[in-house]
C-alpha cells in the first residue's frame, strides 16, 4: 500500500516551548497524525500536564525539561531522544519570549534574554539536531519564526522583532547547507494568534481593534490552524521545499 | 463638540470634550474598554446632566482558546464601581467574544439586537501609538450613533 504523502505516522518530533501557546497545538497536532512527540520547555510540570492531556487521548507524547538557552541541557536532551527512539525525524523550535520596552529604556539583559532564547536557543538545538539527521540522511526543521520578522509595526519588542527576523535568516542559510543531505529547513511565521505572549494585547480592546484592523481577515488565527501547515512540513509532502517561510498570518502581511 | 465626517456605514460620530453638552435620549449601549471606563463615563454625563438609560457591555474572553494554550480570564466590574450611580438606570453585561470579528462590530450587533439608540465609547487618547483603536471603529462600523468620549 502506497504511505499517504502527508503521514508522519511513527516520526520522532520534538517540539519546544512545548508547555503552552502554540506550541501545545503543533505538538497536538503532530500526535493526532501519530507522530510520536517529545516535549521540551523549561517549566516541567505544566509540560507533563500537556503530555498527560496527550496521553490520555491515546497518544504517544513525552516531556522533558529542556531550557533551550543551555547547550548542555539541549545537547543531552537530544541525545536523550535519539537513545530512547533510535531516531529524531522532526525538530520544531518554538520556544520564545520576548521583552516589552520602549528601546531607549531597554536593558541589554532583556535584550540578551531575548536574544537567546529566541535565536541562540534555535541554533543550538540546530546543532546538535542536524548531526543525527545528516546521519539518518533525512530530517525535518521548522523553526517558528513570527510575521514580526518579515515586517514592523507598532509594539514595543525590539528584541523579539530582530530575532525573529534573525531566525528567517538563519533557516536559509542552514537550508542550503543542509540541502544535499535531505535535511529540509523551513519557517512558519503565524500571526495574530491567542498565546501568553498575545494574552495582554488581546486583552487590550483597544489594542486587538487597531490589530484586527490591520489583519485582512478580521479576526486572529485559530490554533488548530496551524496544524496543517505542522502536519504538512514534517511530512514527505514538503521534501522538496527547504528554506522557505509560510505564513499564517490571515492576509496581515500583505500590505 | 466636534462632529466628524462619516465614514462607512456610520450616520453619526460625536467627539465630545470636557466642555461640551449634547441631549443624549434613550438607550444607550457603553462598549467598555475595561471597567475604569464606567466611572469616565459616568462622572461626564453626570457633568452634562444627561441620564440616558445604560447599557454597560464588556467582552468576555474566556472562549478565546483552550486553557492549554493560555488562560483568557476577565472579570466584570468590581461592586464599587458600580456603587455610585445614582440618578442613572443601568444594566451590566459580557458577551462571550471569540476573536472571529472585530470587537466594533460585536458591540454594534449588541447595540441593534437590544434596540439602542446611541453607543458611547471613551477613545485611547492622543498619547498612544494606536492610531486605530475600539472608538475609531466603532465609528467606522456602526449605523448606529457614536459617542466618543475623549480621555
Amino acid at each position: 500500500m502506497t504511505r499517504d504523502i502527508f503521514d508522519v505516522t511513527d516520526n520522532v518530533c520534538l517540539i519546544t516551548g512545548a508547555s503552552s501557546g502554540l506550541g501545545v497545538i503543533m505538538a497536538e497536532g503532530l500526535a493526532e497524525a501519530g507522530a510520536r512527540v517529545v516535549l521540551a520547555a523549561r517549566r516541567l510540570d505544566k509540560l507533563r500536564e500537556v503530555s498527560d492531556s496527550l496521553k490520555s487521548k491515546g497518544y504517544r507524547a513525552e516531556a522533558v525539561k529542556c531550557d533551550v538557552t543551555d547547550e548542555m541541557e539541549v545537547r543531552s536532551t537530544i541525545e536523550s531522544v535519539i537513545r530512547n527512539y533510535g531516531s529524531l525525524d522532526m525538530l520544531v523550535n518554538n520556544a520564545g519570549t520576548t521583552a516589552v520596552s520602549p528601546t531607549a529604556d531597554l536593558q541589554v539583559n532583556d535584550w540578551k534574554g531575548v536574544l537567546d532564547a529566541n535565536l541562540t536557543g534555535v541554533f543550538l538545538c540546530c546543532k546538535y539536531a542536524l548531526k543525527q539527521m545528516m546521519t539518518q540522511k533525512r530530517g525535518k526543521i521548522v523553526n517558528i519564526s513570527s510575521v514580526y520578522g518579515l515586517m514592523a509595526d507598532i509594539s514595543l519588542e525590539l528584541p523579539y522583532y530582530t530575532s525573529k527576523a534573525g531566525i528567517v535568516g538563519l533557516t536559509r542559510q542552514l537550508a542550503l547547507e543542509l540541502a544535499s543531505h535531505n535535511v529540509q529547513v523551513n519557517s512558519i511565521a503565524p500571526g495574530f494568534f491567542p498565546s501568553e505572549m498575545t494574552e495582554p494585547i488581546i486583552m487590550n480592546v483597544d489594542s486587538l481593534a487597531y490589530t484586527l484592523s490591520r489583519i485582512p481577515m478580521k479576526r486572529i488565527g485559530m490554533p488548530q490552524e496551524l496544524k496543517g501547515v505542522i502536519r504538512f512540513l514534517g511530512s514527505r509532502a514538503s521534501d522538496y521545499i527547504t528554506g522557505q517561510v509560510i505564513v499564517v498570518d490571515g492576509g496581515w502581511s500583505l500590505w | 463638540m466636534d462632529e466628524a465626517g462619516l465614514m462607512g456605514s456610520a450616520q453619526a460620530l460625536y467627539v465630545l470634550k470636557a466642555a461640551d453638552s449634547i441631549m443624549i435620549s434613550g438607550k444607550t449601549l457603553v462598549a467598555l474598554r475595561k471597567s475604569e471606563d464606567i466611572e469616565r463615563i459616568t462622572s461626564f454625563l453626570n457633568r452634562i446632566g444627561q441620564h440616558p438609560h445604560l447599557l454597560f457591555t464588556m467582552l468576555e474572553f474566556r472562549d478565546i482558546a483552550d486553557d492549554r494554550v493560555a488562560k483568557f480570564s476577565n472579570t466584570k466590574p468590581d461592586d464599587h464601581i458600580l456603587e455610585d450611580m445614582s440618578g442613572f438606570e443601568f444594566e451590566l453585561s459580557q458577551i462571550p467574544y471569540r476573536a472571529e470579528k472585530t470587537p466594533a462590530s460585536v458591540f454594534v450587533e449588541e447595540a441593534i439586537k437590544k434596540h439602542c439608540d446611541n453607543i458611547i465609547v471613551v477613545s485611547s487618547g492622543s498619547n498612544t501609538l494606536f492610531r486605530t483603536d475600539l472608538a475609531s471603529t466603532l465609528a467606522a462600523e456602526s449605523p448606529i450613533p457614536v459617542l466618543v468620549v475623549q480621555q
